[in-house]
């Protein structure tokens, strides 16, 4: 107790969670996830025994990753699994003490794994929500109440659907490594949907107490930034969602005001953009750009792209977003695409023309029980001048949101311009 | 200043649903509060115990018996104890009631008895 006490930096758990999971997986071999989370799991649970009487020892990740290896030895003498390595190799590949320091190799040989790790996550035979459940779970170190609280979902929902992830990678033996040849760019773009979906839910949650979720944006971006940084995974379709990651993220910090509520871009005091995240979503962009494809993450990217050049809201290049979301559209034709581009066409040509463009929509049942299109066209409305028509559509919205969810700064915006509206 | 034992128990399951960061929130937690005692001169030792349970010895049947003894499945056991100074019980109990340890499991608080020392 005398002895001055390490710090603990913060995440350090998480991470070494994650980092110990991967190269545990990797050595016990395809369908040991489990095994291997218990093994963390016992080697964080000794830290949390020892440390607070013992003191923090200096090297934190050196300590966990010997405990893990004593836990992993252990269990390999009692055979309580079986892999492919003998206690010796296992107890060598563990032992590390450049574990928390920051040695180049050491670092390398952790990203082939987790990027293995993601892969098998990641794998198309899982439904994409149980993707992103277990990649939040097995290699970013989430617990399962955490995935449960991200997702408004019950936490049992939660643990059933990584329980049942596991087992299919159990019975399709997909092995914790990067795909190779062929195969790599249908299972890299099976990871990229999963970033995809964790980064969005990040960006604006769905429902809940928080318009954003920083666990997942910051998760969502470290990975995209690792798969594009990798010689194998690096393709130009990752090096576009890194830029689409980066460049979004980069507008946070001006996201919400100092009452928590969130700031249109069009609001956004562009200073608070965070220029580290914007130069380094521009090099992604720019190394995008190696390829013939043009894929969906490109043109969101370069969305991303035109909104970080502009200096101002009213120097935005609005032709050019219109012609990106219009390449979009025709690339994946979906109704939240057409939602994004009325707005766009809005921006250039005025809100009529944006009212217009929702029209095709009406008739779609999924979009037009969303409050983003409700609310979208209750804009257009009030631009418009109609008052009583926006408010009418505002106060559809807050029911549409009753239903389907809608987080709480959204919902406070909501009512706030309601009551603009009724003055 | 009297010496009071602070003896942790705890059932060995509950830590073992948390996820990393709630383990490293209480390890934090747990630091500081031996920080705040060790700066107040009231912590006077701690050690914490090893998991895999110990021997049980008794020669209350004549001969000496010796069992294995708690096992990390038991319901409950003793993960570790502190040594702490306070002038009475009620002292003690304020010094552990921001201890993270009593959210998780149970702490018993035994006065050393200093006269037979």
């Amino acid at each position: 107790m005398e002895e001055t006490a390490g710090t603990l930096v913060a995440g350090l758990f998480r991470t070494q969670a994650g980092h110990l999971t991967a190269r545990l997986a990797r050595l016990l071999g395809p369908g040991k996830l489990d095994e291997a989370e218990e093994i963390v799991q016992s080697a964080l649970t000794k830290a949390l025994h020892v440390w607070p009487r013992s003191g923090i020892p200096d090297n934190p990740a050196g300590w966990l990753w010997r405990a893990a290896r004593n836990e992993a030895v252990d269990g390999l003498r009692r055979r309580r699994f079986s892999a492919p390595v003998t206690p010796a190799d296992l107890a060598e590949s563990l032992a590390d003490e450049r574990a928390g320091m920051n040695d180049p190799r050491f670092a390398a040989e952790l990203a082939d794994e987790k990027l293995g790790l993601i892969f098998a996550c990641c794998h198309p035979v899982l439904p994409l929500e149980s993707r992103v459940a277990l990649t939040l779970r097995s290699v970013c170190g989430l617990g399962t109440g955490q995935i449960a609280r991200a997702f408004l979902l019950p936490e049992p929902t939660i643990g059933q659907r990584i329980t049942r992830a596991k087992a299919r990678l159990v019975d399709m033996k997909v092995p914790f490594a990067i795909p190779a040849g062929d195969a790599l760019p249908e299972r890299l773009e099976a990871v990229l949907g999963t970033l995809y979906l964790m980064f969005n839910e990040g960006v604006g949650s769905s429902d809940g107490e928080d318009l954003i979720q920083g666990d997942l944006v910051c998760d969502a971006l470290h990975l995209a930034r690792q798969l594009a940084d990798h010689p194998v995974t690096g393709r130009p379709e990752a090096e576009a969602m890194a830029a689409l990651t980066c460049l979004t993220a980069a507008r946070l910090p001006a996201r919400q005001d100092a009452d928590g509520l969130p700031v249109l871009l069009a609001d956004q005091d562009r200073s608070l953009w965070h220029k580290g995240l914007i130069a380094a979503g521009f090099r992604h962009l720019r190394a995008s750009m190696s390829g013939p494809a043009e894929t969906r993450w490109h043109l969101e990217a370069a969305i991303a792209a035109a909104h970080a050049m502009a200096p101002a809201w009213a120097a935005t290049d609005r032709p050019y977003i219109v012609q990106l979301y219009d390449r979009l559209v025709h690339l994946c034709p979906g109704p939240v695409t057409l939602l994004n581009r009325a707005v766009a066409i809005a921006e250039r040509d005025g809100p009529a023309a944006g009212l217009a463009a929702l029209t095709p929509l009406e008739g779609d049942g999924l979009i037009a029980r969303y409050p983003l299109f409700t609310v979208t066209k209750a804009a257009f409305l009030e631009r418009l001048g109609d008052r009583t028509l926006a408010a009418e559509q505002l106060r559809h919205a807050l029911d549409q949101a009753e239903r389907i969810g809608m987080n709480q700064p959204d919902r406070r915006m909501l009512l706030l311009r309601l009551d603009r509206l009724s003055e | 200043m009297a010496k009071f034992v602070l003896i942790l128990r705890e059932d060995p399951a509950t830590f073992a649903s948390l996820s990393p960061d709630e383990m490293q929130a209480i390890v934090a937690e747990y630091q500081s509060w031996g920080q705040r005692l060790g700066e107040a001169g009231k912590m006077a030792g701690g050690e914490k115990l090893r998991d895999e349970g110990g021997r049980h010895v008794t020669a209350k049947s004549g001969t000496l018996l010796a069992t294995d003894g708690p096992y990390a499945e038991a319901k409950e056991v003793i993960g570790g104890f502190f040594i702490v100074e306070a002038t009475d019980y009620a002292e003690a109990e304020t010094l552990v009631a921001d201890c993270p340890h009593i959210r998780y499991g149970l702490i018993e608080i035994r006065q050393v008895d200093e006269m037979c020392g």
